[in-house]
């Protein structure tokens, strides 16, 4: 995306004013999607749109100048920065049906608690999956998604999927038949 | 595939989920997982983000956000939303900068700072002019309806549903 930030950082009037032109599609985008996920009225979107640029700019820029281009494209974290900024006016503006932590929380089973059941398995080692297996065995089996859904959601291909997965439950396996 | 093969992967996983330590901690910041989605990060820096997406709904919603909204073109942002942004920046010449307020708390100012003016006998304070100068900038135009998700449009791909659901749909599109 061809922006000048640093002019923007200096407080320059047509740099702001191009960067806005050229974010606002991107920001308002992220804002409409946000606010359809968690079922809130569109009619907000306009205001939120507002919150995200204020947020860039308040504190002397500060928000705008920690971005670092050379970490992550400018696209992909105005369209982070614009969710999180419409979910905290969302809990700001409107009591959750079900609080944002709960539906956390309630989409995953949790583990059972060391009292519950007359016998407990033994937990597993935090190691026992890289972060990677256990992700790609997380999207899998507990979110339902397809190879493909989680290559797209992973940023790798489908092949990488299918491997992650066969090392992961071989590891699984080899655990519980040692027990 | 078979049936029971599938049963028996999906017994492991139960077993695991059942069994490992679910502690999400920090969730990482916009910029974190931003290099994640751009393929970015390090290495390190990848394992312990992935290692939160397996227990962060949230952070992963964000992630399947990220990647569908990211690169894609998007309609115009409204033009009265572009001005009101645009208006947040005011200066006068260059390197000349002066962060304003939102346009309704400027309003407010205005408001207040006329009623003291008019108390004193002048009328037309900077702030107030300066705030009522940017308003009347504000180009008046209806604004039209997006057609978000209307045929054809790349939009139509994102659904309004579960969006895990949505990158069913964007997968079955890629492999027709």
């Amino acid at each position: 995306m061809d922006v000048d930030l640093q002019r923007c950082i200096r407080g320059e009037k047509r740099a702001w004013d191009a960067f806005v032109g050229r974010v606002a599609p991107i920001v308002h985008a992220a804002v409409r999607r946000t606010l359809r996920r968690h079922h809130a009225a569109a009619d907000s979107a306009d205001d939120v749109v507002q919150e995200v640029f204020l947020r860039l700019i308040r504190n002397d820029l500060h928000l705008l100048r920690t971005f670092d281009p050379a970490r992550a494209s400018l696209a992909t974290w105005l369209t982070l920065v614009a969710r999180s900024t419409t979910i905290d006016h969302l809990r700001r503006t409107r009591p959750p049906a079900v609080p944002i932590e709960q539906a956390r929380e309630a989409a995953v089973p949790a583990p059972p608690t060391p009292s519950e059941g007359a016998t407990r398995e033994l937990g597993v080692p935090d190691d026992l999956l890289p972060p990677r297996q256990r992700l790609v065995v997380h999207l899998l089996f507990d979110r339902g998604l397809s190879v493909d859904e989680a290559g797209e959601l992973m940023g790798v291909s489908p092949q990488t999927v299918r491997s992650t997965k066969h090392k992961a439950l071989e590891r699984l396996r080899e655990f519980f038949r040692r027990r | 595939m078979n049936d029971a093969s599938d049963n028996s992967e999906r017994t492991l996983a139960r077993r695991f989920r059942q069994l490992a330590r679910r502690e999400p901690g920090t969730c990482p910041d916009e910029l974190g997982l931003a290099a994640y989605v751009d393929g970015l990060a390090s290495e390190a820096e990848t394992a312990r983000i992935e290692a939160h997406l397996a227990v962060c709904r949230e952070c992963l919603l964000a992630v399947a956000d990220a990647r569908r909204l990211a690169g894609r073109a998007h309609a115009a942002a409204p033009p009265h939303v572009v001005a009101r942004a645009r208006a947040l920046v005011g200066g006068r010449g260059r390197g000349a900068s002066r962060v304003r307020r939102s346009p309704w708390r400027a309003a407010i100012g205005w408001a207040a700072t006329a009623a003291a003016a008019v108390a004193v006998g002048f009328v037309g304070l900077s702030a107030g002019s300066a705030t009522h100068r940017a308003r009347q900038a504000e180009p008046e135009v209806a604004l039209a309806e997006l057609a978000l998700g209307s045929s054809g449009s790349p939009l139509a791909l994102l659904s309004d549903e579960d969006p895990f659901q949505a990158l069913t749909a964007a997968a079955k599109e890629g492999t027709r």
